[in-house]
């Protein structure tokens, strides 16, 4: 078991609450994002540009009805590197040493 | 002697700093481990959460759209349901419609559309779903020609064809997604929809209109607004 497999983009903790909480539900808008996961606007907008460089989410901003409203949704990329980070701490989690 | 009392006292105190040096790893070990199911637990937690709001979001736009659709139906029975009831009334004295300018067919479009449209504005009030690209295409379509289309398709095979073609479009789409709840919703669809055709007593065109009105509209809703959650509930 070795800690390269985790992934430094999706183990902080904030970043894996938007993977975990996309990955429930696909695509969802920013203020239900911030919502959820009770942050502020300012520390989400962060972490998805994170997430959106490393090609994890994708981030849409739109007008509707003259106001910005921001969709994200998963990539498969996301999903599945949300996966392994989750199979990596588990395995972590179950290695004995021996 | 000396020697010996030296030798005894390094292999005591090695033992007893292995033992010490033994426990704290594992201690610190214990703490990682700790760590990282804490860390699990939270994702665990988070998930189960979202998915227990997003089932609760799907039962709300299941009502919203069942109300939606039986309201529409309702509105558009209650003219053959007024007629009874006075007929009632006045002790089997025949009453005069009261509006028989709603083609049955209008039940159809109206109920349907309403109860398809309203668990997905649900959802996107909710902020957990997002008109595709190509909705003006399908608001087009269910306005414009879908009504147009059903007005020729009526006038050939009737109103009774619709739930079929709904079915069958309903089960083909479930199919291609490997739905079990879709292809379940079209099966009962067809099931039902045979069953009042099969009960229809052509003979007694009250019987008729409000049967064929009230249990087709409520058939339709039902499958609609299952086919709507089913799909409102599909992760992309």
């Amino acid at each position: 078991v070795s800690i390269d497999r985790l992934d430094d983009v999706v183990h902080q903790r904030v970043r894996l609450g938007i993977l975990a909480v996309l990955d429930e539900i696909g695509q969802c808008d920013f203020n239900y994002l911030r919502e959820e996961l009770n942050l502020t606007a300012g520390n989400l907008s962060r972490h998805l540009s994170v997430l959106a460089d490393a090609g994890y989410v994708v981030i849409d901003k739109t007008l509707e009805r003259r106001r910005p409203r921001t969709w994200i949704h998963i990539t498969q990329e996301g999903s599945i590197a949300l996966s392994e980070e989750i199979e990596a701490l588990r395995d972590l989690l179950n290695f004995d040493g021996s | 002697m000396e020697i010996d009392a030296a030798w005894k006292w390094i292999i005591v105190c090695d033992a007893n700093y292995l033992r010490e040096q033994t426990m704290r790893e594992e201690s610190a070990e214990q703490g990682k481990s700790s760590e990282v199911q804490d860390v699990i637990s939270e994702v665990v937690a988070l998930r189960g959460r979202v998915r227990r709001r997003r089932r609760l979001h799907t039962l709300g736009a299941v009502l919203v759209g069942a109300v939606s659709a039986g309201g529409a139906a309702a509105f558009l029975v209650a003219p053959q349901i007024t007629t009874r009831v006075c007929e009632i009334v006045n002790g089997g004295l025949q009453c005069v419609e009261v509006s028989s300018s709603f083609g049955l067919w209008w039940y159809w479009p109206v109920a349907g559309v309403a109860g398809l449209v309203a668990p997905f504005m649900w959802r996107y009030r909710q902020g957990t779903w997002r008109p595709p690209r190509w909705w003006w295409l399908a608001a087009l379509f269910l306005v414009v020609i879908g009504p147009a289309t059903a007005s020729v398709v009526d006038s050939r095979f009737g109103p009774e064809i619709y739930p079929l073609v709904a079915a069958g479009i309903l089960g083909g789409v479930a199919w291609t997604r490997r739905s079990p709840w879709g292809v379940g919703a079209a099966i009962t669809l067809v099931v039902a929809q045979g069953w009042v055709l099969l009960r229809w007593d052509p003979t007694f065109l009250l019987t008729r209109n409000l049967g064929l009105a009230a249990s087709s509209a409520a058939v339709s809703g039902v499958a609609l607004t299952l086919a709507a959650a089913w799909w409102a509930q599909d992760r992309r």
